[in-house]
């Protein structure tokens, strides 16, 4: 049960934002008794955050935003309102909209637009500046003014002979760091403005990294006071008691969207300690955009863009982790009401198209989705026959037919078995040819006959035995290594990517070593034991050419936890209970495959993103495998229905396939994915099919299919020709065509191990490598075959469109190649351009 | 992972560094803060070199037997090659590289590199990439969690020096060890930055590039025609109109286009248009044109050269540099003859054309070899990463200069000990690349170019 309110984490943030301005709503209500706060054309007034706490050391933040009836938000700038304390002997004004404390006590802040005025509370503490303490404003101010980022001192070997734990993961590393290492040379205990801790980043001495903490800054003076006041006994004491440690991170808004006369937005951060003091954090947090470009924040969190765009944006506080997203909308216009849609998947997405103010793709033609359809299932491209079939066909419901038949196609289910293929790491080095076919062979099965996606997966993690005779035993085949079997654990089932905690807490998100070593720990009672395994070279351990048996043995479940330095026992990640002792457990394999396929809502969450990702071409949450706090669900209800609609099938990967098969947002026009483009709202929020490349496999088939010859295996029988490179099941050499247009080696777990990358040398193979040159020259070609037939130049040049781009040629492309046949010397030379044109062509290499 | 390698090791070692290493550190490294600090006053050297031929010798060249010969060690090491003076007075190196020493007012030599990997693949990645591998595994697995090949990062931090033109070319051979050894194409930065990469040997006759070169059917005026045809046929959709990729990938096409159609690349791959003689000095061998070539891809604005010396690491009879059994037979009939033939040939065809200031050469193998002989079968030399020399020339390095020195037997830095990706960081800097800058793998991790720091005494 924790596990799952731990992994819907992720949904908090987003969903925050419908609660959020509920609740201010309400407590505008709440707080006026008299008004709602609207202000007549404009919107409703709200402050943030709800309640404001000021100390001496944290001035405290506030927002006034006018929030209109569509939902967005409008900052108002402070000479916009009249801002007022009901009792001013507390605390102070300034005119950027921070309060700062004088004296303990309890105030109300009021403010005031036009005719409206919203109170909140605030609650000051602010006679006493505490000391500094090293866990919280020291080591806040290392990772505020990016000392311990990994490109300062924060790397392994740190900088100038100062190391730092990366980000602050680690104060009583950082604390020994400084008062210890090199005997103590960075502090001067007398003289604290000599201290070199203090120089060196003020200016006072060179500093590679240039002036860090300006003389007399916030930052400067704490370092100052907490060298002067240093105990280190307290410190010890600070370090190791739990009443500091921090237990919230609250970032206001969490989500916004801006209309377009407004580019700026101010965050409201504030964490909330163990001992229940709460403090505004808003300086003192990092702001992390996930674009390049675009988008500036200010140290105080000010959020500004120069084009329309949507960010999300990772904070950073302490050890703590959390994240707003904000729209900055490219148009006020709304979209013209749309029609009603039949398929929630439609009126979900047209939802967020309201919301964000983008107009959809019109829907693409019915050859072209037909194409579509095709390689998203069977992976190839329809025939000159089909083609024609589906173009004749005058019935309304054609595609409706042909959908279900795709999806019942054996090739859809090969197609799921050569995705899955990569992400298990099913290679033939340790593999064996035999195994990979073997393995493929059952993931093929297990698809063509829609097994449960959580049958297949608890399959996957508990199977042992003969990986010949049990091939979902090859998990633990493939997966040798506990840590990396815990990485895909996380990576692959559960859409976490946790490696970054292998040695260190994770630096974007919540996942600890802790999490990550429990995970591992399932995996340690596994015995292997090979059957006549005759490797070639005798030093390549990697290399298993026979069975493989997998056993359980009856031993302590246990691994190596290298940052508490101790065995740790399994445990799923995200509970709350620490590290646990090693344990003898009957079946870890059973018990782990039971937690990560029954009833973890994380689990179905990421297989349904999986299933959109691969039929849609980009995920809702995207990369696929990346769930994170810092990169949120595009579209959170969407991803919520389709997760639903997964577990109300018992997790039909063939009823989900046709959901998204039957959306008109499959059927749309393409849009553009690329990352830091003002055009990647609409594909992220599936205002039409995200472009892409055609993956390497299909591309090389299409190319062999496009010139009717086939491809060979490497020593291929007679009548073995027919092979498919979306089938093979054995990864071919970095120097092959497929490799060249990123077929991944299958080594990793990452679902970027495929590239969808464009390069140079891959517009070279298409226009001048042996695997199309040679197809188009050939004598056994389609081609060649129409030419011998007699075919006049019309029907041939039908057909080579038909079966290389699924639809006639215009009346323009006609006049154009039918000149070019007519100047050329030989009509076979001219026929041959053609073919290359058009497999050269965009409309090709793109699935559009 | 290899992060991971690279960061538990540091983990490990940052407890200890606490308890005991950090004073004796200080002393150390306070010497070098200070140095640092006073060149910044001082005029400091630039970053000049424009580009990079690397000359990877696989296999292990013996340090001992080639450029740090220990006249004076025992006779089990000392070994059977005299010494003969060099242009530079004071060096001294292997009496089979007369024609080197000739030249060795070129070269900056490194003395003191070492590291602990003992495998040809483990330590052939770490002398790829200057990182370490995760561990000394002799048939490590090539995969996307290990760093790049120098090519890729040059490409990917500098770019083409002129567009259609390749950045990063290697060739003739993608050097093995059982298992192909990491570190020789774009890895985690992704397939835009792989090399131009070709297996064919230079030296045949039938010297082809295979999708570089277009065939004899294909004239330049019927591809342009069948381009004509291809413009039609993307006018109907218009992709590139509306859809970013769509433009990259016609950007790309166009880059494919300039190197089929390029005059200056395409006769740069034409070795038959340089003089008999040249072709003869540097030698008909595979290496030797290779070298050529290199030399003809620099002048047509390639950044990034890679010449593999052999496909494998060789040893009695085949081509590396793994003179386990009849080290000196094999250093003396086969493997210093080439060099010596090649590699001054080609610094002196570099400054003859003025190419030499700003194209840094680096020669350099896996490891070196055991002081002391008998290995096998008692004529040879065993694999010896704890010390051996690198070389270096041109793009700003010093004629003539030494950094680091071996003990008297040749085993162990006996002065300024560097590791490989310290050679990493000195290439990186003499190009005008911050070593120090930051690249992603696919997790999307910050990770820095290397570890290691420039060595700035050779400039």
């Amino acid at each position: 049960m924790n596990s799952i309110l731990q992994t819907d984490r992720y949904y908090l943030t987003t969903n925050v934002l419908t609660r959020l301005s509920v609740a201010a709503v309400f407590m505008c209500l709440a707080a006026n008794f008299v008004s709602d706060c609207v202000v007549a054309g404009e919107g409703r007034l709200e402050v943030l955050p709800e309640t404001i706490h000021a100390s001496a050391d944290y001035p405290a933040r506030f927002v006034a935003v006018l929030r209109a009836e569509d939902g967005t938000v409008r900052e108002l700038s402070a000479d916009k309102y009249q801002a007022h304390l009901d009792d001013p002997s507390f605390a102070s004004l300034d005119s950027k909209g921070w309060i700062h404390a004088t004296r303990d006590g309890q105030t109300v802040l009021r403010i005031t637009y036009q005719d409206q005025t919203v109170k909140r509370p605030i609650s000051i503490k602010g006679s006493l500046p505490e000391p500094p303490s090293f866990p919280r404003e020291i080591s806040a101010v290392l990772s505020k003014s990016g000392c311990n980022l990994g490109t300062c001192h924060g790397n392994l070997h740190g900088k100038g002979g100062l190391r730092f734990s990366l980000r602050g993961d680690d104060p009583g590393f950082d604390f020994d760091s400084i008062t210890l290492d090199q005997g103590g040379r960075r502090i001067d205990w007398i003289e604290p403005e000599q201290s070199l801790l203090l120089r060196k980043p003020s200016g006072g001495l060179a500093h590679q990294g240039g002036v860090k903490l300006p003389r007399n800054s916030i930052a400067y003076v704490w370092m100052k006071r907490w060298i002067e006041s240093e105990d280190n006994q307290q410190s010890q004491n600070e370090l190791t008691n739990p009443s500091n440690e921090l237990v919230e991170l609250r970032v206001e808004p969490a989500r916004a969207i801006i209309p377009t006369d407004s580019r700026k937005l101010s965050l409201v951060v504030w964490g909330r300690w163990a001992d229940g003091a709460v403090r505004d954090v808003t300086r003192w947090a990092r702001y992390e955009p996930n674009l390049t470009a675009g988008v500036a924040i200010d140290e105080a969190g000010g959020v500004s863009a120069e084009h329309p765009l949507d960010v999300a944006i990772a904070v950073s506080y302490l050890q703590a982790r959390s994240s707003a997203r904000i729209t900055f909308l490219a148009s006020d216009q709304v979209a013209p009401s749309a029609p009603t849609f039949a398929n929630p998947i439609d009126r979900l997405i047209q939802q967020q198209l309201d919301q964000l103010h983008i107009e959809s793709t019109e829907v693409a033609d019915a050859n072209r989705i037909f194409r579509r359809m095709f390689l998203v299932t069977v992976g190839r491209l329809p025939t000159v026959t089909e083609m024609r079939e589906f173009l004749m066909d005058e019935q309304s419901d054609k595609l409706d037919f042909w959908r279900d038949k795709l999806l019942a196609d054996p090739a859809t289910a090969r197609i799921w078995a050569l995705r899955w293929s990569d992400v298990l790491r099913n290679e033939q080095k340790v593999m064996s040819a035999k195994g990979t076919q073997l393995f493929a062979d059952w993931l093929a099965k297990q698809f063509a006959e829609d097994r449960p996606m959580n049958e297949i997966a608890a399959s996957l993690i508990s199977s042992v035995g003969s990986t010949f005779d049990n091939p979902p035993a090859s998990f633990h085949r493939t997966h040798r290594d506990p840590t990396i079997a815990a990485e895909s654990i996380g990576q692959v089932f559960l859409g976490v990517r946790m490696q970054c905690a292998k040695c260190h807490n994770h630096p974007f998100d919540v996942w600890k070593q802790d999490d990550y070593y429990g995970l591992a720990a399932y995996f340690t009672t596994l015995e292997r034991e090979q059957i006549d395994n005759k490797r070639p070279d005798d030093l390549d351990k990697h290399v298993i050419t026979g069975d493989e048996i997998i056993r359980l043995v009856s031993k302590p479940a246990e691994i190596w936890h290298p940052g508490r330095s101790l065995q740790v026992g399994p445990r799923p990640f995200s509970s709350t209970v620490v590290a646990t002792a090693p344990k003898l457990v009957e079946n870890p394999l059973a018990e782990l495959a039971d937690w990560v396929t029954r009833d973890n809502r994380q689990f179905a969450r990421n297989m349904a993103n999986r299933i959109w990702f691969h039929l849609m071409g980009r995920g809702i949450v995207d990369a696929p495998d990346d769930f994170r706090i810092s990169n949120p669900p595009s579209n959170p209800e969407l991803l919520e229905y389709l997760t639903d609609e997964l577990i109300r099938s018992n997790y039909s990967v063939r009823h989900l396939s046709r959901l998204i098969l039957s959306s008109e947002a499959f059927m749309r026009e393409p849009v553009s994915q690329v990352a830091d483009s003002d055009e990647l709202p609409a594909a992220t929020s599936f205002a039409g099919y995200p472009l892409r490349r055609m993956p390497a496999e299909l591309l090389l088939d299409a190319v062999a299919d496009a010139t009717g010859v086939p491809l060979t295996r490497d020593g291929a029988k007679d009548g073995e020709e027919n092979h498919r490179a979306a089938f093979a099941t054995t990864v071919p050499p970095s120097s092959s065509f497929v490799r060249a247009f990123g077929k991944p080696e299958r080594l990793l777990v990452c679902e970027c191990e495929r590239s969808d990358q464009l390069s140079v040398r891959q517009s070279l193979m298409l226009l001048n490598g042996d695997d199309v040159r040679k197809r188009i020259n050939s004598r056994r070609s389609t081609l060649r075959k129409l030419i011998d037939t007699g075919d006049s130049d019309q029907q041939i040049l039908e057909t080579l469109y038909l079966t290389a781009l699924s639809r006639q040629p215009t009346l323009e492309e006609k006049t154009a190649m039918f000149a070019h046949i007519q100047n050329a010397k030989a009509r076979d030379e001219a026929f041959e351009d053609i073919l290359w044109a058009l497999l050269n062509s965009e409309e090709f290499v793109f699935i559009n | 992972m290899s992060a991971c390698a690279d960061f538990q090791k540091s983990r490990l070692h940052r407890r200890t560094l606490m308890r005991i290493g950090s004073l004796g550190l200080a002393g150390l490294g306070l010497p070098n803060v200070l140095r640092r600090e006073a060149m910044a006053s001082s005029d400091h050297p630039i970053a000049r070199a424009k580009s990079v031929i690397f000359l990877h010798q696989c296999g292990g060249p013996s340090h001992i037997d080639t450029f740090d010969m220990k006249p004076n060690a025992p006779d089990g090491i000392r070994g059977e090659f005299r010494s003969i003076a060099s242009s530079v007075p004071g060096l001294r190196v292997c009496e089979h590289l007369p024609r080197w020493a000739d030249t060795l007012h070129y070269w900056g030599q490194v003395r003191s590199v070492h590291h602990r990997m003992k495998n040809h693949n483990s330590a052939g990645y770490y002398c790829l990439t200057g990182h370490a591998p995760p561990s000394d595994d002799i048939r490590i697995r090539d995969t996307l969690d290990l760093f790049p090949a120098y090519g890729s990062i040059v490409a990917q931090q500098l770019g083409p020096i002129a567009p259609g033109i390749p950045p990063f070319v290697s060739y003739p051979h993608n050097v093995r060890d059982g298992s192909i050894t990491p570190g020789q194409h774009a890895s985690f930065l992704g397939k835009p930055y792989d090399p131009f990469f070709f297996q064919a040997d230079p030296n045949a006759k039938d010297f082809r590039l295979g999708e570089l070169q277009l065939p004899e059917s294909i004239n330049l005026e019927r591809l342009s025609r069948r381009r004509e045809l291809m413009n039609v046929v993307d006018n109907h959709r218009r992709l590139a109109d509306r859809m970013a990729e769509v433009r990259g990938w016609d950007d790309l096409q166009q880059q494919a286009f300039s190197m089929l159609t390029s005059p200056a690349l395409q006769r740069a791959f034409d070795l038959s248009s340089e003089p008999d003689r040249l072709r003869d000095a540097y030698g008909r061998t595979n290496y030797g044109q290779s070298c050529l070539l290199a030399r003809r891809l620099i002048e047509c604005g390639v950044r990034f050269v890679t010449v593999y010396f052999a496909q494998g690491i060789g040893g009695a009879g085949s081509e590396g540099w793994d003179t386990h059994q009849e080290n000196f037979k094999d250093l003396k009939s086969r493997l210093l003859p080439i060099t010596d033939q090649t590699v001054p040939t080609l610094i002196a065809d570099l400054q003859q054309r003025g190419l030499l200031d700003d194209t840094l050469v680096l020669w350099m193998g896996e490891f070196g070899r055991g002081p002391k002989i008998g290995d096998r079968d008692g004529k040879g030399r065993g694999h010896w990463p704890e010390c051996y020399t690198v070389m270096m020339a041109g793009g700003g390095v010093q004629g003539g200069s030494v950094y680091g020195a071996s003990d008297h037997q040749g085993a162990y830095p006996a002065e300024n000990p560097v590791g490989p990706e310290d050679i990493t960081a000195t290439l990186y800097w003499a190009l005008g690349i911050d070593p120090q800058a930051e690249i992603f793998d696919t997790q999307k991790r910050p990770l820095p170019l290397t570890t290691g720091s420039p060595i700035m005494d050779l400039f």
